[in-house]
């Protein structure tokens, strides 16, 4: 099938269309075909393969929803429950798992309209928000008032509070202010059943006003990474913090990644708490170096083709004309599919590259402490690398949410990329590292980076690239790279997800992270979602053995 | 086979102003309690508590003759300690100050957690409900807590569930936290991961605060400074702001300038050993216990730090006397105790709308149950095998 008209698609019932008017009214109702288009994939690769194939209709919604309150929530969860449709909540749609995306049948619940951050008490430094506010605006209103919530992922424009929450989102201060379940104190949801709860009592309101309950779980805990499975989060209250007024920051250069992680280690169990740092491998701190720019985490493999340009580029001068600059982007495009169509020879190549690792670390807070700290940090790091100084460190600053939009290309170019961050303990890292790295070779080429660490270990964070002549050759590749990579993580007992959630793509490997869980997280369906309408397919679901 | 008590200590239950048992369980390993509780599921087994130290048991239903107790101390070894990344994992039934003692022997410390009463068992430790939840380096054992496995009735294959220990996964919901505060009434928990720490070095610093409101003024200072506290401690009656510090000693040799000069002649500095020795004695004698001898009348409520001071305004004038511990950025926890005359039922009747939270250390009230509590108790455990504290 290579091709989509509307006639192709199921057309919502005349019923569906009034139901939901009613509860929403008719505006935001969207039924139209490209309305329905613009949700049928959220930032997945896959669905972006799908979509360059024009393979639309897997994932196209009957209906867009798109509600201004929690009452409107509430009455979209119940009208789903009546009528058994399935419910796919959406916030900013940037999650690259296929989490919000539905599966042909349901109804996407787009929370954008839900964007107030309510009120900030600066007396005791939390903030309730509304769900479908996006992470940039936030964060704008936060320091206009002079405070920070402290989470920078690099999605921060296109992404959501919501989103946040419900894939246990990490941003690059990390290691400084923890992920996004250590900064939220309480939320509210519209579960499954249709009934609006607290996780916990808002804990930091100003009475108390419900009673304790009776002990039992944190059910915030538990709603946070749950990707809308169990209900809809409307509101969250997070802790927020004072705009930092000291800001340091050093790049280091290593022999290897084994001695940099074992500074970074060190630093960290020695209590310490740098606000940002990351590491780069080989390969990965070539690109940087050479790009003269981060590469964000939103923009995996953009680097890789802008590079691939870019070279070819310095070869032909800076004076080249514009045509023959034309020219050149073509054979680089070209390239792309030659270079990535054969990621183990290139692998071999980048392993005969020299071991030399960048890594951007990076102190912020107020007072005297933070310097005495940040000083000790930079000549404990003096131990196992070269100190190169400020600029590294404020040029990655400067440069941090330069995310680019220039995937489309390598699409084009018949070529995929994603990303898979995974986490494990010090002692397990490299292993880790090697394991994913040696087993992907054949299938993709590969980069790295480190980015959020811990007292206890490390997330990874890979880069890989594929490439195919045919779409189905190109979905059986990309398939194939996930596979591997992911047993491979398996294999290695370190977890599948960090911070993009599970969705869809990851759902299968789930229980390597809770092994035995599968009849808790039943459990909590069973109680929060007895009709199976939130979100199917999502979390959880058989290994692939049982599958096939 | 678990071993079945014929004799149980009834002073044990006493202390702790429990009721006897019919019957007491002691496991003496994972495998033995997961026996345990999966014969329990084609036995005439239960309602069944389980029990740490029992410091912390929220159970006021009082059960007639046939409840039964599953005692979780032989539970107690050290199952992996994996020091370069600082990972203990134990047992659930190993004691605070045990782990202590094991960590310590291995050039490690648990000295950035919070005060924990020395007795408690981690498994209790991390069943226990709290008011407020986890916050980060706040030195709560829930955030220290990287891993468990646990077991639930309804699990037939005798398998435990089992957390990865991997740092911050985002791997669905938690599922931990069906254990973590669920006082036992859904499962419990085998064995837990917790993060330890490289011994380095340590302070005790001493801060003048007669007054709360002093105390109030001397945290907040501290948090402009920037100071990471591993533990604090206020009593009205001692009238000092105490906190324990770690580090590595030429960072704490540069806070001690900043801190002497933040403070002028209103501090005392006393080294590592110092800070253990004071850690000790106050982790012994934690007010928050049912064998404690003032529980019948202490109250452990959670106040805003920012409506601390008034607050305590209103409770200084009939409290014998007061404790802070656990201060965070937002939050502080305080052990009221009582006058003899007082009924703690009414003084947390009065005080509970100008605060977090109140529990009593020995709870007597029953609590109301939410459909979501009955349905994941259905769920995990359809037989009720294990006591529901509602």
């Amino acid at each position: 099938m290579t091709g989509l008209t509307g006639a192709m698609l199921a057309t919502p019932s005349a019923a569906l269309v009034r139901d939901l008017a009613a509860i929403v009214g008719e505006k935001h109702v969207l039924t139209s075909l490209p309305d329905r288009l613009a949700y049928n994939n959220d930032c997945w690769p896959r669905g972006i393969i799908l979509a360059r194939g024009r393979r639309l209709m897997p994932h196209t919604p009957m209906a867009v929803v798109r509600p201004k309150n929690e009452l409107e929530v509430q009455g979209i969860i119940r009208w789903a429950r009546r009528t058994g449709t399935p419910i796919v909540p959406y916030g900013a749609g940037s999650g690259v798992c296929g989490g919000a995306i539905d599966d042909g049948a349901g109804v996407v619940v787009d929370l954008k309209r839900m964007k107030q951050l309510v009120e900030t008490r600066s007396s005791d430094m939390t903030m309730r928000v509304q769900s479908g506010i996006i992470g940039m605006n936030m964060e704008r209103e936060l320091q206009r008032r002079g405070l920070t919530l402290g989470h920078f992922p690099s999605s921060l424009i296109c992404s959501s509070l919501g989103g946040y929450l419900a894939a246990r989102s990490a941003g690059q201060y990390s290691s400084r202010y923890g992920k996004i379940e250590d900064m939220v104190a309480s939320m509210r949801v519209v579960t499954g059943t249709g009934d609006i709860i607290e996780t916990s009592p808002d804990p930091l309101a100003a009475v108390a006003h419900r009673e304790v309950p009776a002990g039992g779980p944190d059910l915030t805990q538990l709603f946070v990474g749950s990707e809308g499975t169990l209900g809809i989060i409307t509101e969250g209250t997070l802790h927020i913090h004072p705009q930092p007024d000291t800001m340091l920051y050093r790049g280091f250069q290593f022999d290897g990644v084994g001695s940099a992680l074992e500074g970074i280690r060190l630093l960290m169990q020695h209590g310490l708490r740098p606000t940002v740092v990351r590491l780069y491998d080989a390969f990965d701190t070539l690109i940087a170096k050479r790009g003269k720019s981060d590469h964000g985490e939103n923009e995996p493999g953009a680097g890789m083709l802008q590079r691939v340009g870019g070279w070819l580029g310095e070869w032909a001068g800076q004076e080249t004309a514009h045509e023959l600059r034309g020219q050149i982007e073509q054979i680089a495009r070209g390239l792309i599919g030659r270079i990535v169509g054969q990621p183990l020879i290139v692998n071999r190549m980048i392993e005969a590259l020299p071991d030399d690792c960048l890594m951007i670390v990076g102190f912020e807070g107020d007072g005297a402490a933070i310097i005495e700290e940040a000083e000790y940090a930079f000549e404990l790091l003096e131990r196992f690398g070269h100190d190169l100084g400020e600029e590294p460190g404020m040029h990655w600053v400067q440069n941090r949410f330069n995310v680019s939009y220039k995937m489309s290309p390598m699409f084009a170019a018949g070529a995929f990329v994603d990303t898979m961050e995974v986490s494990t303990t010090w002692e397990n890292l490299e292993n880790l590292y090697w394991n994913v790295r040696e087993d992907m070779a054949e299938h993709a080429l590969i980069m790295a980076h480190f980015s959020h660490v811990y007292p206890e270990g490390a997330s990874i964070y890979f880069t890989f690239s594929g490439w195919a002549t045919e779409l189905d050759e190109t979905l059986e590749r990309y398939d194939t790279v996930w596979k591997t990579g992911l047993n491979a993580v398996a294999r290695s007992g370190a977890s599948i997800a960090h911070h993009h959630g599970v969705g869809q793509s990851k759902a299968p490997w789930t229980h390597h992270d809770h092994l035995g869980g599968e009849g808790l997280f039943d459990a909590l369906k069973s109680t929060f979602d007895p009709d199976g309408i939130m979100n199917p397919g999502k979390v959880w679901a058989p290994p692939i053995e049982e599958q096939s | 086979m678990t071993k079945q008590k014929t004799r149980i200590a009834k002073s044990f239950y006493e202390k702790r102003d429990l009721p006897t048992p019919a019957a007491e369980w002691w496991p003496e390993s994972s495998a033995e309690f997961i026996e345990l509780l999966s014969a329990g599921e084609d036995s005439e087994l239960g309602p069944m508590l389980i029990l740490g130290d029992g410091q912390h048991v929220r159970h006021s239903t009082k059960p007639g003759s046939s409840w039964q107790v599953i005692r979780t101390e032989s539970c107690n070894a050290l199952l992996d300690f994996d020091e370069r990344s600082g990972l203990a994992r134990v047992e659930a039934g190993m004691r605070w100050k045990d782990l202590r003692a094991l960590v310590e022997e291995r050039g490690f410390s648990l000295d950035r957690y919070a005060l924990q009463p020395a007795s408690a068992t981690i498994g209790g430790l991390l069943a226990r409900h709290r008011i407020a939840p986890k916050q980060l380096w706040s030195g709560d054992i829930r955030d220290g807590c990287v891993a468990i496995n646990a077991i639930t009735p309804s699990v037939t294959t005798g398998v435990p569930y089992g957390y990865l220990p991997a740092p911050r996964k985002a791997s669905g919901p938690d599922l931990r936290y069906l254990h973590i505060g669920g006082e036992g009434q859904l499962g419990a928990i085998l064995d837990v991961t917790l993060m330890v720490w490289p011994s380095l070095s340590g302070r005790l610093y001493k801060l003048q605060a007669p007054l709360a409101g002093a105390a109030i003024r001397a945290w907040k200072k501290l948090s402009d400074l920037g100071v990471r506290v591993s533990w604090s401690y206020w009593q009205r009656s001692q009238g000092a702001l105490t906190i324990g510090v770690h580090g590595p000693a030429p960072l704490l040799s540069r806070l001690d300038k900043l801190i002497e000069k933040s403070w002028e002649d209103g501090v005392t500095i006393e080294g590592y050993e110092e800070e253990q020795r004071r850690r000790a004695y106050l982790e012994e004698r934690h007010s928050a216990k049912r064998t404690s001898a003032t529980a019948s009348k202490t109250i452990e409520v959670l106040w805003r730090l920012d409506q601390l001071k008034a607050r305590l305004g209103e409770v200084n004038t009939w409290a014998a006397d007061i404790e802070l511990v656990d201060w965070t950025s937002h939050t502080v926890t305080g052990h009221v105790l009582l006058e003899d005359e007082h009924d703690p039922e009414q003084i947390i009747e009065r005080i509970y709308p100008h605060t977090l939270g109140v529990l009593p250390v020995i709870e007597n009230a029953r609590e109301p149950i939410s459909a979501w509590t009955r349905g994941l108790k259905q769920a995990l455990d359809p037989k009720s095998l294990l006591v529901a504290n509602h």
